[in-house]
C-alpha cells in the first residue's frame, strides 16, 4: 500500500479500510496531491454539513467559488445563511457515519468527485423506496474548492406539492 | 500574417488556460479504460451503434439508472428501440464538460438543459454525470443522476 507514506491520517485511512470499500480501491491510483484534495473533501463534508460547523466554510470554500447548482448562486456567503440556522454537533465527529459516507469518491488533477446512493419514494408506488445516485464535484485551488457542480434541478416554486 | 500570429498566440493562450485546470495524468490502463468508456458513451449512445455493446459492455453489465433494466442484453433491447444508427465521428454530438478517470472509474460530467419551472419560457442549465467501472477490458457497472420517472397518465392508477 503504497500510500500509507503519505500524510494520511491513521483514523482516515481506517475508515477508508472499513467502511467504505470503494474509497480504498481509487486510493492506490492517487498522487499524494489527490489524496490531499480528497481528504479536504471528505473533511469539509464531516466538520461542515455532517456536524454544521459555519466557521470551516472559509477554510475549504472560496469566498469566490462558482457554483453551478442552478438553486444557488456564486460565493460562499449563502451557504454560511444556510449554517446559521443549525446547531454544531459537538465535538466534530472524528469520522464520517457509515450510513453517510459517499458510494465512491476519488480525485484526480484538480478535481475530486463524490457520489452518493440515495433513496426515494417510488412516484409508481410511493409505499415503495428505490435508490438513485447524485453527485457532488468540486475543483481545487490554492488550497481551497473554487468551482463546485452537482446533479440538482431548479426548484418548482414552494407550494407546487412536491414531496 | 500578423492576424494569423495573434490568432495563434490566442489560441496558445485559451490552452494555457486550460492546462491551468488539470485532469491529471493519466496511466496507460487508464487511457484504455476512458477509451473503452467513451465507447459506450458516444459511439453507442450518441451514434446509435449498439452492435459494439458486445465488444465494450460485460454480460453481467450493473445498471444504477432506476429507469434502464440491469444487464447487457437489457440494455441493447432498450436502447435499441431509440437508436438511430450514423456514422461515428470522432468528435461527440454532446461533448461532456469534463472527463476524469481514475483506475477503473471513468466519470463524465454533462451538461444540460431543462425548461425553468417557474418561467416555462425560458431554460436554464444544470448538470448531470456518468460514471462507468471499466475491468478486464469490459464496462461492468453505470451510475448517473436519473431519478425514477413518474407513471405515465396511462398507466397511473389512483
Amino acid at each position: 500500500m503504497r500510500f500509507l507514506k503519505f500524510n494520511m491520517l491513521a483514523g482516515t485511512l481506517a475508515l477508508l479500510a472499513t467502511t467504505s470499500l470503494p474509497i480504498a480501491a481509487q486510493s492506490k491510483n492517487m498522487t499524494p496531491e489527490e489524496q490531499k484534495n480528497l481528504k479536504m473533501a471528505l473533511d469539509w463534508w464531516r466538520e461542515g454539513f455532517i456536524a454544521g460547523h459555519a466557521e470551516v466554510i472559509d477554510k475549504y470554500l472560496a469566498a469566490d467559488m462558482i457554483q453551478h447548482n442552478p438553486n444557488m448562486g456564486n460565493g460562499n456567503e449563502q451557504i454560511k445563511q444556510f449554517f446559521k440556522n443549525r446547531t454544531p454537533m459537538n465535538p466534530i465527529p472524528a469520522v464520517i457515519p457509515a450510513d453517510r459516507m459517499p458510494a465512491m469518491a476519488f480525485a484526480k488533477g484538480d478535481y475530486v468527485v463524490l457520489v452518493w446512493e440515495r433513496e426515494a419514494k417510488d412516484p409508481a408506488e410511493p409505499s415503495k423506496m428505490y435508490k438513485y445516485d447524485d453527485f457532488d464535484l468540486f475543483r481545487v485551488a490554492n488550497g481551497k474548492f473554487v468551482e463546485h457542480w452537482d446533479g440538482a434541478m431548479k426548484n418548482p416554486p414552494r407550494g407546487g406539492g412536491k414531496e | 500574417m500578423n492576424k494569423f500570429m495573434s490568432t495563434m498566440a490566442l489560441a496558445a493562450l485559451g490552452s494555457l488556460t486550460l492546462a491551468a485546470q488539470s485532469t491529471g495524468t493519466l496511466t496507460p490502463q487508464e487511457k484504455k479504460n476512458q477509451d473503452i468508456a467513451i465507447v459506450e458513451m458516444k459511439d453507442i449512445l450518441q451514434y446509435g451503434h449498439l452492435e459494439l455493446a458486445d465488444k465494450v459492455m460485460a454480460p453481467g453489465y450493473i445498471q444504477h439508472n432506476p429507469n434502464v433494466p440491469t444487464g447487457r442484453d437489457p440494455f441493447k433491447e432498450f436502447f435499441g428501440r431509440f437508436a438511430k444508427p450514423t456514422p461515428i465521428q470522432d468528435e461527440w454530438k454532446k461533448k461532456p464538460v469534463l472527463i476524469l478517470t481514475s483506475g477503473d472509474i471513468v466519470f463524465f460530467l454533462v451538461e444540460n438543459e431543462g425548461k425553468d419551472p417557474l418561467d416555462p419560457s425560458k431554460t436554464y442549465k444544470y448538470n448531470w454525470f456518468d460514471m462507468l467501472r471499466v475491468d478486464n477490458g469490459m464496462i461492468q457497472e453505470h451510475w448517473d443522476t436519473a431519478k425514477k420517472n413518474p407513471p405515465r397518465p396511462a398507466g397511473d392508477k389512483k
